[in-house]
């Protein structure tokens, strides 16, 4: 599969103006090779997607007559990489989005943002366990207004805050920043 | 990919950060603007070469014999690259302070 994943990527050069391809191409499919080899398939779907973008989009920049002095045939046949690929990664099982688990009425997300790992428990639509770091936070630490939900430091102030939305199943905060990787728990956001 | 203003665009800039330390390949340096960026910048391949390609032509990198791989084209600063490093991380260092006096971002992260 990761085969047909490489022509596709290599199709996609053909955009490329020739003394650029000659110069990169070679090496372009070496790298792409190189980096669909360490992903799971489906996020290798999404890899080609994406780095075929990034071939249209790198050809237009050098030619900017490129769209009209491209052959028929090499556009249909990265539109039908790009569609199977989407198609390909709608089926796909095995992509990790949250919520990672879900049980009965019971929610557990876990995610990771610069400063490291947090995870929330959620049952009924309340929190009823978090953690920093696989740490757990004291109850009295989580503080939580509709589906506002704010971790506090010792001294009260805000070190995580995240919104849980219901409808959608799921999670949104504000990135902590890599400055606070190893304190996060006691890592005050700006306010 | 200098502007008119001689700024560097994100990617040209961290591809010369990156290679302040020595010269690299086109993978490497893929990978090393992600872990530089923790992730917030992932050039994909097209991007990467568009823009080795302008810094090539700017004169801010060049070619280099590559000490591991033989079949990997290797990159490295000319002189004018430093100095162009340099002028972009003075010129984003300044911006850092600014936006950290109005308060845009927290005095811990610096």
């Amino acid at each position: 599969m990761k085969r047909g994943l490489k022509f596709l990527f290599g199709v996609s050069l053909r955009l490329l103006p020739g003394g650029f391809r000659r110069c990169y191409g070679r090496e372009m499919e070496d790298v792409f090779a190189a980096r669909i080899e360490e992903m799971p398939l489906p996020r290798a779907f999404l890899a080609v997607v994406m780095e075929m973008i990034g071939v249209v989009t790198a050809a237009a920049s050098l030619r900017p007559a490129v769209a009209a002095s491209l052959r028929p045939r090499t556009l249909g046949t990265i539109a039908a990489g790009c569609a199977l690929a989407a198609i390909l990664l709608q089926a796909a099982p095995s992509i990790p989005l949250p919520p990672t688990g879900q049980v009965r009425d019971s929610i557990h997300f876990t995610a990771h943002d610069p400063a490291g790992e947090f995870s929330i428990t959620m049952k009924g639509g309340r929190t009823i366990a978090a953690t920093i770091d696989n740490v757990p936070v004291a109850r009295e630490r989580v503080v939580q207004a509709g589906d506002s939900i704010r971790f506090l430091a010792p001294g009260g102030e805000i070190v995580l805050a995240l919104s849980y939305h219901a409808g959608t199943g799921r999670i949104e905060w504000e990135a902590r920043q890599s400055s606070c990787r190893g304190k996060a728990a006691t890592c005050v956001m700006l306010q | 990919m200098a502007q008119n203003n001689d700024t560097l665009t994100p990617l040209s800039a961290a591809i010369l950060f990156a290679l302040a330390d020595g010269a690299s390949h086109g993978y490497a340096l893929i990978r090393e603007i992600e872990a530089l960026t923790e992730g917030d910048m992932q050039p994909n391949t097209g991007s990467m070469y568009l823009a080795l390609h302008r810094l090539l032509e700017e004169g801010l990198i060049s070619e280099s014999d590559g000490p591991e791989d033989a079949r990997r084209r290797y990159y490295k600063l000319t002189p004018v690259g430093r100095e162009a490093a340099r002028k972009e991380a003075r010129r984003l260092a300044q911006l850092v302070r600014v936006a950290s006096a109005k308060r845009l971002i927290p005095r811990a992260a610096l």
